[in-house]
């Protein structure tokens, strides 16, 4: 609001330094909330000024989009106004001119917002309708009923799925693969990207209940190569590896189009706001954290923590404890203002998935044709994708502190490859307790030497009373087990090490970029940046190309 | 300044990515030849189709994965 006001007393400002009251100028369509983009407002600003007088000159109006220079001089000439005035305003409007930015602006404030919010309403509405059947927990072990006599219903198993219906679960993620692709690379089509993506969260998520899924996927890999007595089955090698493989080609097509998590987050994103690259360098590091930390606790045999604290799942299930549905929400609530919260912070399958599109064959442009730099992409990707172009030369001068800092870092990869090692190493005795045969033989040496009197049959209790029968076979199991959690945490610690060396290596690697375009591990290829794109809009009909620099006239714009 | 946005072209950092791709793919080939080799476990047939949910399931009588061993064992154990 105080923006508006500053524009409209500048414009007063403007309008008395002229010594005439300019016609009222066409106004652009507003976004649903009635403000103009910042990024747009020099630009407003330009054509406010312009398109005054060019009613009643309108060689001036075409000149503009031709030529940045003369409308620059017109206005110093006819305007009076300053050389840094002019300066700042001309440097809104690039060779491109106003009326491509202006188109763009149209684009993104005739759609977006209203759609958004309705969409994030919607989805919002429907989960908490099921919220109160997402609140009864489960009690493990069951509440003893003997005193009153209630009988227990029997346990009850799922029906097995025929094995069709697993194969048909493969087919589907090929076929809606091939097609993200096909959306992403051919045809540029959010539209179809948007609507394949809502088909993957009913099928993979709300009707296959997040269950086979990718996410999860890697830690019964893993546990299939290290247990020589668990067998993978087919279906989740195939969900390992089929968007690993799409992703070496064709960059994270997978979370686009494909994953219901990433689904479910969009359809609740109504105002994303941007993360500083502080705080998005130092969140991005835990994916590849939790990676490793799921992957060595699954080596051992003792669980899945990347399925089991998983946030998204108890929505795709309308269940889960409480608590995994208070972060359920908690990430729906986030994912409102910062996309994909758990995409880009979390998903242990995503910090894949990045690395393999960093050597992807194709990647994600901004532009169908040419980029003439115009910036309109700059803010365009909700999930901070976007990079800007790197200055041509640098000074040599600068390059030898820059290239001894990242020597120095090189050399401290090891060590902290060691270190985490070390760590590791100490963590191990601790982070076996996680495992309940070593928790329950640590609980009864304990027992041998400190009894404690639990009083009423808990289930702590019971199960002593089961160590009992066989403390050997107990004691023996758990030493095992903590050979495994020694391996497992010394392997985690040096992971730890090398994610955060190569983190801190990669931020310190100068990178060339000659367009905006966006970063190839972090675009999530969800094709929101193509239509913020002006030659992408001539390229759909949506704006005529003699608005684009270069046609006709200009003919020094148009090097290559 | 623009550039005509036409595929990479090739440089020492696009033959590192080249080796890369390839070296990864190789290695999602030798995991994947990993877990399908593995004893006991053949294209069709003799994968879980049930969660490792034995109990119930009606491929249990013909299934040779260790997990249906096992729980074949201990049903008959606790038969006799």
């Amino acid at each position: 609001m105080n923006r508006l006001l500053q524009r409209s007393r500048h414009e007063e400002a403007l309008s008395q330094s002229d010594g005439s009251t300019r016609p009222p100028s066409p106004q652009p369509a507003r976004s649903g909330r009635g403000r103009i983009p910042r990024r747009f407002q020099k630009c407003r600003e330009l054509e406010t000024i312009v398109e005054g007088p060019a009613n009643q000159k309108p060689a001036m109006r075409h000149s503009l989009s031709l030529n940045l220079p003369l409308v620059a001089a017109d206005l110093r000439r006819r305007r009076g106004l300053g050389v840094s005035r002019v300066r700042l305003l001309t440097s809104a409007a690039t060779a491109l001119g106003f009326k491509a930015r202006t188109a763009v602006w149209r684009n993104f404030s005739s759609r977006g917002g209203s759609v958004r919010a309705s969409l994030a309403t919607i989805t919002l509405l429907f989960l908490l309708l099921f919220a109160c059947s997402a609140l009864a927990d489960q009690r493990f072990p069951p509440p003893d009923f003997s005193e009153t006599n209630h009988e227990l219903p029997t346990t009850t198993t799922p029906p097995v799925r025929a094995l069709w219906l697993h194969y048909l679960d493969v087919a589907v993620l090929l076929g809606a693969m091939g097609l993200a692709v096909w959306f992403i690379y051919r045809k540029r089509s959010r539209r179809g990207l948007f609507w394949l993506s809502i088909f993957s969260l009913a099928y993979f998520g709300f009707w296959r209940k997040g269950c086979v899924c990718a996410i999860g996927a890697p830690q019964n890999v893993i546990l299939g190569l290290f247990d020589p007595n668990y067998t993978v089955p087919l279906v989740v090698t195939a969900f390992f590896i089929i968007p690993l493989v799409f992703a070496l080609f064709a960059g994270r097509a997978f979370c686009s189009g494909v994953c219901p998590h990433g689904a479910l987050q969009d359809l609740v994103l109504v105002k994303p706001v941007k993360v500083p690259a502080w705080l998005e360098h130092t969140l991005g590091v835990i994916p590849f954290l939790f990676l490793g930390f799921g992957l060595a606790f699954a080596a051992t045999g003792t669980g899945f923590p990347i399925c089991r604290y998983d946030p998204i799942v108890p929505i795709f299930r309308l269940n889960g404890p409480s608590l995994l549905v208070a972060l359920a929400a908690a990430t729906l609530l986030i994912g409102m203002f910062v996309g994909r919260p758990y995409c880009r912070f979390l998903c242990p399958y995503g910090a894949l998935l990045k690395v393999a599109a960093l050597a992807s064959k194709w990647r994600v442009r901004v532009t169908p044709d040419i980029c003439t730099q115009c910036q309109l992409c700059e803010h365009s990707c909700p999930f901070g994708a976007m990079r800007e172009p790197t200055p041509g030369t640098v000074e040599p001068k600068l390059l030898v502190p820059e290239r001894r800092r990242l020597g120095w870092l090189v050399l401290l990869v090891p060590v902290l490859i060691a270190g985490g090692v070390w760590i590791g190493g100490q963590l191990a005795v601790p982070m076996a307790k996680l495992n309940p045969t070593v928790e329950l033989a640590e609980r009864y040496l304990a027992q041998k030497t400190a009894p404690v009197d639990y009083g009423v049959m808990t289930p702590e209790a019971l199960s002593l009373q089961r160590a009992e029968h066989d403390p050997e076979a107990l004691l023996l199991a758990a030493a095992n087990w903590r050979e495994r959690f020694k391996l497992a945490c010394l392997l985690f610690g040096g992971w730890v090490g090398l994610v955060l060396g190569i983190k801190l290596v990669s931020l310190s690697l100068r990178t060339r970029r000659t367009d905006f375009e966006p970063d190839r591990g972090a675009c999530f290829a969800c094709a929101r940046c193509f239509r913020s794109c002006p030659q992408e809009l001539v390229r759909i009909g949506q704006m005529p190309a003699s608005e684009l620099p270069g046609t006709g006239v200009a003919p020094q714009t148009a090097k290559t | 300044m623009m550039s005509k946005q036409t595929q990479e072209t090739p440089n020492r950092r696009e033959f590192f990515r080249g080796g890369a791709r390839y070296a990864l793919l190789a290695g999602l080939a030798a995991v994947s030849a990993v877990l399908l080799k593995k004893p006991g476990t053949p294209l069709a047939g003799q994968t879980c189709v049930n969660r490792g949910f034995c109990r119930g399931c009606g491929a249990v009588t013909d299934c040779g994965l260790p997990q249906a061993l096992s729980f074949k064992q201990a049903t008959q154990r606790r038969s006799s």
